[in-house]
């Protein structure tokens, strides 16, 4: 687990980076799979990736499923940029439909997570910089909340409700068809 | 490699925000305004009560920008063409009857504008409004317009109209055309017709269109060519997806002009009544009002199916719906549609017996005043929907 991805020959000629989890456990992953992520990118480009990059805010549960995230991402990017020299126009369009579909299947997949993982996710996304991540994860929290009712709404993110009676009512009058 | 012990530890949350508006869930506010951006109006409307903090969230003028808007009211032309802004918000409780209190500014003041500089309103779309520029004293002035944006005070003005083009022709009707949608330029569109005394109606008069861009800054002239002439009144054209949409001369049909005065996708045949009340659109579609013949209290409401077709949506008989039903059978005033809701399945009513703007929901077809404005004969209502963002047309102004 920790070595993912090492085996592989193509991977192993590519630079590796290693990012280590709040709670210690170091991950070896290729340059392409970690530059998804803008706040790493900056860091290989800076020169301080050598014995690591520590990500205190993500812990290795979330880690994994960003890394998972990354790689299939990182690999339908090549795949595409590979695809567009070598194939014909409707050979390329085929095989780039394909990608499309096979990356709309994982990514529906790999939202089926728990709220709590998902608001995690999203979290991690925002810190690291994963704007792919981040649009299908907030994505997925506001298909999830635009039916709801500022009571559903107040159950899902844990809030106390303490607006007074009358503010609520205030707010209701003001935008009364909202309610309706 | 892995130490275990740590693993149950929870990271602290971000970075970067604070996290009030989040509870218990961790996300910051960036985050649930990234969220609620994807969310449409009407759930942000209605999770201004999820809490204090939620509600300061989603009326912040930083996150205002980024989050979708609803109507907040319309201009309101009288058959003088003197325009009021008439608010949807309830207004606060009554103050004890107590005289010499001023009264709040009205959006209508647009008292951001530099002295002598805003005339009159003649129009609005999607967040903007065209005023007729005060015309500086001297020769005989050229129209020329101010198009500002009331949410961001910021404002431009439009060249006057160049002189040759006007030559035996008036100008009947001043219409802005603007969607951050499809462009960040707006566009003002001038309706001409021949300037005869009588003998004509309304349709052998129309001479063609004057077209001003913000993006080229100048006026183009497309004289009349596709054999269909536009209604001047407000509420017979829209401007939706780009397109402005006029429902035709002969009221037998909508016509969709693009901003190079081009007719596009052809006619669309309208159901016939005996008198069209208006076109507006709302939710992604365009709708169409008309009034039935020979009952002439039944209003109905059509709106545009993808194939092309209209299909009826809601039909509202009016009789007796608001107070004495004889009254206005005496006085010849109907209540009207007003303007389409641009974000659910409501109407607006005027009833112009009265001088009442009226909320009609056609889901519960439950109807409720909103408030009373001046009464008058001919009227109209152009919708408002604030527009925080900020729009490159009108950075020179300010």
């Amino acid at each position: 687990m920790a070595s993912a991805g090492s085996g592989d020959e193509k991977a192993a000629a590519a630079a590796m980076i290693t990012l280590i989890s709040s709670d210690n456990e170091k991950f070896e992953v290729t340059e392409a799979t970690a530059t998804l992520s803008q706040t790493i990118r900056h860091m290989i480009e800076d020169g301080c990736t050598d014995g690591g990059v520590p990500l205190p805010n993500v812990t290795s549960k979330i880690l994994a499923r960003v890394i998972e995230y990354c790689k299939k991402h990182a690999t339908a990017a090549a795949g595409e940029e590979g695809s567009s020299s070598s194939f014909s126009d409707a050979a390329f369009l085929e095989v780039d439909r394909a990608f499309l579909e096979e990356l709309e299947e994982f990514d529906d997949a790999f939202l089926e997570v728990d709220r709590a993982t998902l608001f995690d996710l999203i979290l991690a996304a925002n810190y690291l910089d994963i704007k792919g991540l981040l649009n299908l994860t907030c994505q997925k929290v506001a298909d999830s909340v635009k039916g709801k009712t500022p009571e559903q709404i107040r159950e899902m993110y844990n809030i106390v409700n303490d607006l007074t009676p009358e503010e609520e009512a205030e707010i209701r009058r003001e935008t009364q068809w909202a309610f309706e | 490699m892995e130490e275990p012990d740590s693993k149950k530890k929870r990271s602290p949350t971000s970075v970067t925000g604070t996290a009030a508006a989040g509870g218990g869930s961790g996300l910051t506010d960036d985050l649930i305004v990234d969220i609620l951006a994807r969310v449409p109006v009407k759930s942000i409307c209605r999770f201004k009560c999820v809490s204090p903090s939620w509600r300061s969230l989603i009326s912040h003028p930083d996150n205002r920008k980024k989050l979708p808007q609803t109507l907040a009211g319309f201009f309101y032309f009288d058959e003088f063409d003197s325009c009021v802004f008439v608010g949807l918000a309830a207004p606060p409780p009554p103050p004890p009857p107590r005289s010499g209190r001023p009264l709040p500014p009205s959006l209508c003041d647009f008292a951001f504008l530099p002295a002598n500089t805003g005339g009159g309103a003649l129009d609005c779309c999607n967040g903007l409004v065209l005023l007729n520029a005060r015309s500086a004293s001297g020769s005989e002035p050229r129209a020329s317009y101010v198009v500002c944006n009331p949410a961001t005070e910021k404002w431009t003005t439009v060249p006057p109209v160049p002189e040759p083009t006007q030559a035996g022709k008036i100008c009947v009707s001043t219409i802005l055309c603007f969607d951050p949608a499809v462009s960040p330029h707006f566009h003002v569109v001038r309706l001409l017709e021949a300037d005869e005394d009588d003998g004509f109606t309304e349709e052998d008069l129309f001479e063609g269109f004057e077209i001003y861009s913000s993006e080229t800054g100048g006026w183009v002239f497309h004289p009349c060519n596709s054999g269909w002439s536009p209604q001047r009144h407000r509420s017979r054209r829209t401007y939706f997806n780009g397109l402005l949409h006029f429902i035709t001369g002969d009221q037998r049909a909508i016509a969709a002009m693009d901003m190079k005065g081009q007719t596009r996708r052809g006619k669309i045949s309208v159901p016939r009544s005996r008198e069209v009340e208006l076109v507006g659109h709302s939710q992604g579609r365009l709708f169409y009002a008309n009034r039935d013949d020979p009952n002439t209290h039944k209003l109905s409401i059509y709106v545009l199916e993808d194939s092309g077709r209209w299909i009826l949506k809601h039909c509202v008989n009016t009789y007796g719906l608001f107070g004495n039903a004889d009254e206005y059978l005496e006085s010849g005033l109907l209540v009207g549609v007003a303007a389409i809701h641009p974000h659910c399945n409501s109407i607006f009513l005027f009833d112009s017996l009265q001088g009442r703007l009226m909320f009609y929901n056609m889901d519960s077809k439950s109807a409720r005043v909103i408030r009373s404005v001046s009464e008058t004969c001919l009227w109209s209502f152009v919708p408002y929907v604030p527009l925080y963002m900020e729009t490159s047309a009108l950075e020179n102004g300010n």
